[in-house]
């Protein structure tokens, strides 16, 4: 789900990759950026961790106790969890009121003030361990799935039709309510947009100055 | 918390506009190197102490949660310096194939020392490549699109001086002026901003 824009030449990445199935590119900085993203935690029982007590703010003791509450970024709190040290409760982003307003009306929300990687977030809370009760696990991640696809699919349609209707118009008001992926598909879509009006003018024979030179020049000049 | 200087050098990466590559950090970077050989060294004493078979040490397995955790660390550091080089070599491998062999100055003062050595062998490497191929006159970043005319009109945007052509004749390129040239020629100066192709 990486974020970059294809290469002209695919050249092969240095070797360290994740466990398939995590959905994460070992190599992509969106991925990197977006598991920093912080899940209310609690260390679970019987479980310490030892000379630790600084990782916490609000606590004075030298080693972290079971049952402290904290706030982990989801990297260390996905490895945490998957060796039952911590359990976890959802963002806000992901909490029942929020989901209600999801399924009210999601194209009014702002998700990029709830994320901005509302939807790689919540795959990744897909893996978590949430519930000692299998079924309660199950259901609870079904229903939080759902809701991420539901949004997903209908804020695409309104988000489709304005990248392919606006040319040369200022888009920020229309990007910046948006998740990162969904900035990364209206971009596409503005894309395919020029380049067919400009193959409808016939400039596509012309040969363009590089987009870095262009940036390069527009620096010297201020 | 840990973490979070490797998370500040990523985002500079991130947030840089395209077709710009932002100055090396060494100093972030030495910065989370040295949080990592923290990490590592107190890993090292939890270690040996965990699992320690001396006589009169008795292990102490409940430290295996902080190994953990810092292990976990570690990876997430090394990661982060990882990306952070490997996606600047991928911006830098576009610019030689947008902008050729030399690098210009507003590029060459945002790299490091070992990335300039890095271009340099990358050049190399496809120069030889090119030779090997096409019988030493094969341009691989010539012709990217289809030529639909061998010659086209170019107008020069900055005074660059003379152009040699294929055949012997030097045209001296004035802002301004307008040429006709050969396609193969102006490519490479058109992507670099010199010409501009008019139709």
């Amino acid at each position: 789900m990486s974020g970059t824009s294809s290469q002209t030449l695919s050249f092969t990445k240095p070797s360290p990759s994740l466990p398939a199935g995590t959905g994460e590119d070992y190599w992509s900085l969106d991925d990197f950026i977006s598991s920093k993203e912080r899940i209310p935690s609690m260390v679970e029982e019987n479980i310490s961790f030892q000379r630790l007590g600084h990782i916490c703010p609000h606590t004075r003791e030298a080693h972290l106790l079971s049952k402290t509450k904290l706030d982990l970024p989801l990297w260390l709190a996905k490895s945490l969890n998957r060796k039952e040290m911590i359990s976890i409760t959802f963002p806000k982003a992901y909490k029942e009121s929020m989901r209600t307003a999801l399924s009210a009306d999601p194209t009014v929300i702002d998700l990029h003030r709830n994320g901005p990687y509302f939807y790689s977030v919540g795959l990744s809370l897909l893996q978590f361990k949430l519930d000692k009760d299998r079924d309660k696990d199950e259901e609870e991640k079904e229903r939080l799935a759902k809701t991420l696809i539901e949004t997903f699919v209908r804020r695409l349609r309104v988000i489709m039709d304005s990248s392919h209707n606006y040319y040369c118009a200022n888009t920020t008001n229309m990007t910046n309510q948006l998740d990162e992926l969904e900035k990364y598909l209206f971009s596409l879509g503005q894309e395919a947009l020029t380049k067919q009006i400009q193959y409808e003018r016939g400039h596509n024979k012309i040969i363009m100055a590089s987009s870095l030179t262009s940036n390069s020049r527009k620096r010297k000049r201020n | 918390m840990f973490g979070e200087k490797v998370l500040d050098l990523v985002g500079e990466l991130k947030r840089a506009r395209p077709g710009t590559i932002p100055p090396y950090n060494e100093d972030l970077t030495r910065q989370v190197i040295e949080e990592m050989r923290v990490l590592f060294e107190e890993n090292l004493t939890d270690v040996s102490e965990a699992a320690s078979e001396k006589e009169k040490a008795t292990p102490k397995p409940e430290l295996y949660p902080s190994i953990h955790l810092r292990h976990v660390c570690l990876e997430r550091n090394q990661r982060g310096l990882l990306l952070y080089n490997y996606n600047r070599l991928v911006k830098l491998r576009d610019l030689r194939w947008e902008l050729g062999s030399i690098l210009p100055d507003e590029f060459r003062l945002s790299l490091s020392e070992q990335e300039v050595q890095w271009f340099q062998r990358y050049n190399r490497s496809l120069a030889n490549y090119m030779r090997s191929v096409g019988g030493g006159v094969l341009d691989l970043t010539e012709y990217t699109q289809p030529p639909k005319t061998l010659h086209i009109e170019v107008r020069c945007l900055e005074d660059y001086g003379d152009l040699e052509t294929d055949n012997g004749t030097v045209v001296q390129l004035k802002k301004g002026r307008h040429y006709y040239l050969l396609r193969s020629q102006c490519e490479q100066l058109i992507r670099q901003g010199i010409l501009e192709h008019i139709q």
